[in-house]
């Protein structure tokens, strides 16, 4: 027999589900950093507007890419009221970025925003036994 | 004897953009990256899906190149 010990699928969801119960992890601001993400990363490198200093509140929600239930969604639209580079992206668990947790960072190629322009983020982070 | 005991969190960012002037682009996943569990490596599927990533958007992460 195999010595092996895993979190099951089931352990996977309730995980989920206890992190998309809080409702808290929706919070998400948009920033012009050139820094690649990086996992000790605590707040966004350069914050824009109009996320700079108070992050949009996005939509958290449950959905599944491998077994049910095994990811987290966060949905969120933001519009420019001026001409960006847009390079990252960040979700936390308040409103305030000061003194938020950054739960979610990540950097991208640009993409260049003007006035009115909107960008649609859809972030997810789905569980596995990789 | 084999032995595992691991989880791992596997992460993307798609965009779509919707212009002023009416103009929408949808440019998928533009980000991607995987927090790998301390005892395992890059499984054979992720690999092959970081590479789709990249050739389907034309597009390269930036955030999770140096952990590659």
């Amino acid at each position: 027999m195999a010595d092996a010990a895993y979190l099951t699928d089931h352990g996977i969801d309730y995980v989920v589900t206890l992190v998309d119960t809080t409702d808290a992890v929706k919070y998400v601001a948009w920033g012009t950093g050139v820094t690649g993400a990086a996992v000790d990363d605590d707040a966004m490198e350069t914050a824009a507007a109009p996320t700079n200093v108070t992050a949009g509140t996005g939509t958290l929600a449950k959905g599944t890419t491998n077994t049910d239930d095994d990811t987290m969604v966060v949905t969120h639209t933001i519009t420019a009221a001026g001409a960006l580079a847009i390079t990252e992206v960040g979700v936390f668990n308040q409103a305030t970025l000061a003194g938020g947790i950054c739960f979610f960072h990540g950097t991208f190629s640009a993409i260049n925003v003007s006035e009115n322009d909107s960008v649609a983020f859809t972030l997810n982070v789905v569980l596995n036994q990789a | 004897m084999e032995s595992k005991a691991n989880v791992g969190a596997y992460c993307t960012v798609s965009a779509i953009v919707y212009r002023a002037d009416g103009r929408v682009e949808d440019l998928g996943v533009i980000c991607g990256g995987e927090m790998k569990p301390q005892n395992n490596t890059t499984t054979r599927l992720t690999i092959i899906q970081r590479i789709r990533r990249i050739f389907k958007n034309g597009r390269r992460c930036i955030s999770h190149r140096s952990r590659d």
